[in-house]
């Protein structure tokens, strides 16, 4: 009986759903098909004119690159120099931002005062400041550097000044040392790490022993007569620097702006993340006697992932989007690449179209990555 | 013989002065010990320095940045006192500025007195409102009681930033609560589109919107259907408020057990009524310290439109410095700017943590 009820009742909004259900998509399959019949032509037009200008050389400059770029270049390959540089900007400014967030929420959750008030004042000035406000000063500061002939000079291997910073370059050997060193200090960590879970009494003698023959091991690096043959230095010759890698000052400016702009959210994060992990599982561990570390290791830090790794995606992607603002200072990321062909090619819409595009694909890639990450860290018994 | 029971006063456990508990977390363990010695001589060496520099050596009345150097070594502080007319209201024309500065104070005492609860009525905030904007226009733009009229391209500085702020801010709150109705309603099709909308936006970085609408705009429609490109960059900037609040305030609504929307319907309230009496009071409640953050960093983003040519704020200070008697002095300004800007969202995130105790008397545990 009571089923018959519902069955009809069903019936009856079905019949009545299917005009209000359709009706709607009816209308945009209709408006679609009106606007295809008008500007189809416009349309397919729009695309060849589109396919043609992307191939055509461009006969302009953009500021920097990280890919081989002449004016000869055609739009596609200029765009891509823009996506890269973008890319490339989003990627640095990642590293770094998250880096400067771990070690200031360290030092804000610490039980010393002194340096957890340090670590406030740090999120509470670079927060509350525009990112544009300094980016322009970081900008302003490395333009009114010394010119190189009397660039600061950090060991003779660093030189400051406002034409940019000059770094020494590793030769294909400084390389191979450099990746030796990083090898070794993975492997130590690794095994520091296996050794304080297991709770072996030299766990810390390790940690300590390795890190003090990577001190000698740079120390030595550094004072050796075989420096020249692991890196080429810079050198003043004239006006300007010879060798070494030179960074520009407009990617400087922006790179450190975003970078501790966006350090500041992201240690805000991380601290919040800490803070979810419950009391009593912390003392659960300390009862079992594990140490300070392992408690670290084993329970609060996969504990606080969980709560740290979904914001940190929409933090990641923010870092995508505010490299627009290169646009500032005069670095050539992608939004200034897409302004600069606007101007040169008279062609807005199609251009436009395909810087959305790229954001929209750059985005899409940073929230997979993270969905994925957040899988691998999923916890049995916690929600996911 | 009696046995007396004596109970003993529950005292609390002894607590450590406050001054030794200071001294403990300061000098408990030697790696501690050598970081706050680190810290406080690190804190010695820097704060002397800057002391000098910001109020002992510096310079309050020169004439160019050469003179502030002659006269001392510390801040040029005499930068702000011969260019802060610049920095406070761009290029808006000198004797009229006496209008900026007012239309200014009108406009931050309308923010000021939308924060008072008694206000928050709807027919008190559109009457506060229309007051505030029509006496704001009439000032800033003329052409009433023998006021010269001043174009919108000669608006600027501080004045600029909140008129943009206060405008984004008032249009774009009830897009977002349309926009955040339309993508939890039935209809599909809205619902699309609004997802559609929200996500776009999203995508985008705010400054290259701003650039398309206010720049690019004109390339691609007739002149004729536009506003002009102050009012263009309003409405957009609005725009993306409105879509990352859609999200805040979808989020808040997604908070509220459905039982209670039913129990609404029960009593025969209708949709507008449930809206407004049940889902918005409690949905932008439980949601408050993401909308308060988003009021805070729209604020800083309206530093932007100094890329598409406005002398709002920070473009107003780049060109206080950029003239040739005041070149070195882009210290002293750029510090002075980040300072207005610290106080302004130190002040909005204050009255949001107040906001937050304020609405959670009820609940809290």
């Amino acid at each position: 009986m009571k089923a018959l009820g519902v069955t009809a009742l069903d019936a009856k909004a079905s019949s009545k759903g299917v005009v209000h259900r359709l009706g709607p998509w009816m209308a945009v399959v209709g408006l679609g098909i009106v606007i295809v019949l008008v500007m189809g032509r416009d349309v397919g037009q729009a695309v060849l004119e589109t396919a043609y200008l992307l191939s055509k050389p461009t006969n302009w400059q953009i500021s920097f690159s990280i890919v081989p770029h002449a004016p000869s270049d055609p739009y596609w390959w200029t765009l891509t120099a823009g996506v890269l540089n973008s890319v490339f900007l989003a990627a640095l400014c990642l590293v770094a931002s998250t880096a400067i967030g771990c070690v200031v929420a360290v030092l804000r959750l610490s039980a010393n005062p002194l340096w957890a008030g340090y670590a406030a004042v740090y999120v509470q000035v670079f927060r509350n400041v525009p990112l544009i406000l300094q980016a322009l000063f970081w900008f302003a500061v490395i333009s009114h550097l010394p010119a190189p002939r009397r660039a600061v000079d950090i060991g003779h291997a660093i030189y400051l000044s406002n034409r940019g910073v000059f770094l020494p370059e590793p030769t294909l050997l400084g390389w191979s040392a450099l990746a030796a060193a990083l090898a070794a200090t993975v492997l130590c960590a690794l095994h520091g790490r296996r050794a304080i879970v297991a709770g072996a009494q030299r766990a810390r003698s390790i940690l300590l022993a390795g890190a003090g023959v990577l001190v000698l091991a740079a120390v030595a690096w550094l004072v050796s007569e075989r420096l020249p043959s692991l890196a080429s230095l810079p050198v003043l010759r004239g006006f300007n620097f010879q060798g070494g890698i030179r960074i520009q000052s407009e990617l400087l400016a922006i790179a450190l702006g975003i970078s501790l702009f966006a350090g500041a959210y992201i240690a805000e994060i991380v601290r919040g993340g800490f803070l979810t992990v419950p009391r009593g599982v912390v003392e659960a561990a300390q009862s079992f006697g594990l140490s300070a570390w392992a408690i670290f290791l084993k329970v609060r830090m996969p504990l606080a992932l969980r709560s740290i790794i979904l914001p940190m995606g929409s933090q990641y992607t923010t870092i995508l989007k505010l490299t627009a603002l290169g646009l500032a200072v005069g670095y050539a990321d992608l939004f200034s690449v897409t302004i600069l062909a606007i101007n040169h090619s008279g062609q807005t819409i199609p251009l436009i179209l395909i810087m959305t595009g790229c954001f929209a694909g750059l985005n899409l890639l940073i929230v997979g990555g993270v969905n994925l990450v957040n899988r691998q860290l999923a916890i049995p018994g916690y929600s996911p | 013989m009696t046995i007396a029971a004596v109970t003993m006063p529950r005292l609390p456990p002894p607590q450590p002065g406050r001054l030794r508990t200071l001294v403990a977390a300061l000098f408990k363990g030697w790696i501690n010990c050598a970081a706050t010695l680190l810290g406080l001589a690190a804190l010695v060496a820097v704060g002397a320095a800057l002391l000098d520099w910001l109020l002992i050596d510096a310079v309050w009345h020169a004439t160019s940045d050469a003179d502030c150097a002659a006269k001392g070594s510390g801040a040029c502080w005499a930068v702000i006192a011969d260019r802060h007319r610049i920095i406070l209201f761009g290029l808006y024309p000198y004797e009229q500025q006496w209008r900026s500065a007012l239309a200014c104070c009108l406009a931050l005492s309308g923010i000021c007195l939308s924060g008072l609860p008694v206000l928050w009525r709807p027919a008190r905030v559109l009457g506060l409102w229309g007051l505030v904007s029509a006496a704001f226009y009439a000032l800033m733009h003329g052409g009433v009681a023998g006021l010269p009229v001043v174009a919108t391209e000669q608006w600027g500085g501080f004045t600029l930033t909140i008129y943009l702020y206060a405008s984004a801010v008032l249009l774009g709150f009830p897009v977002a609560v349309g926009l955040a109705l339309m993508r939890r309603g039935q209809h599909k099709v809205a619902k699309g589109m609004a997802a559609g909308l929200v996500d776009g936006v999203r995508t985008l970085p705010t400054v290259s919107i701003l650039f398309i609408v206010a720049v690019l705009a004109p390339f691609v429609l007739p002149p004729s259907v536009l506003p002009d490109k102050l009012s263009r960059v309003v409405l957009a900037f609005a725009m993306v408020f409105a879509c990352y609040e859609a999200e805040i305030v979808r989020a808040g609504l997604q908070t509220i057990p459905l039982a209670q929307d039913e129990a609404g319907r029960a009593l025969g309230l209708r949709f507008p009524a449930r809206v407004w009496l049940i889902l918005l009071p409690q949905g932008l409640k439980n949601t408050l310290p993401s909308s308060v953050n988003l009021f805070i960093s729209t604020f800083k983003e309206t530093s932007i439109i100094a890329v598409i040519g406005f002398f709002e704020f920070t473009a107003s200070a780049q060109a206080a410095y950029g003239n040739a008697a005041w070149a070195n002095a882009y210290l002293e300004v750029y510090l002075f700017v980040g300072l207005v800007y610290f106080l302004c969202t130190f002040a909005l995130a204050s009255y949001g943590a107040w906001l937050e105790r304020r609405v959670n008397v009820g609940s809290r545990t």
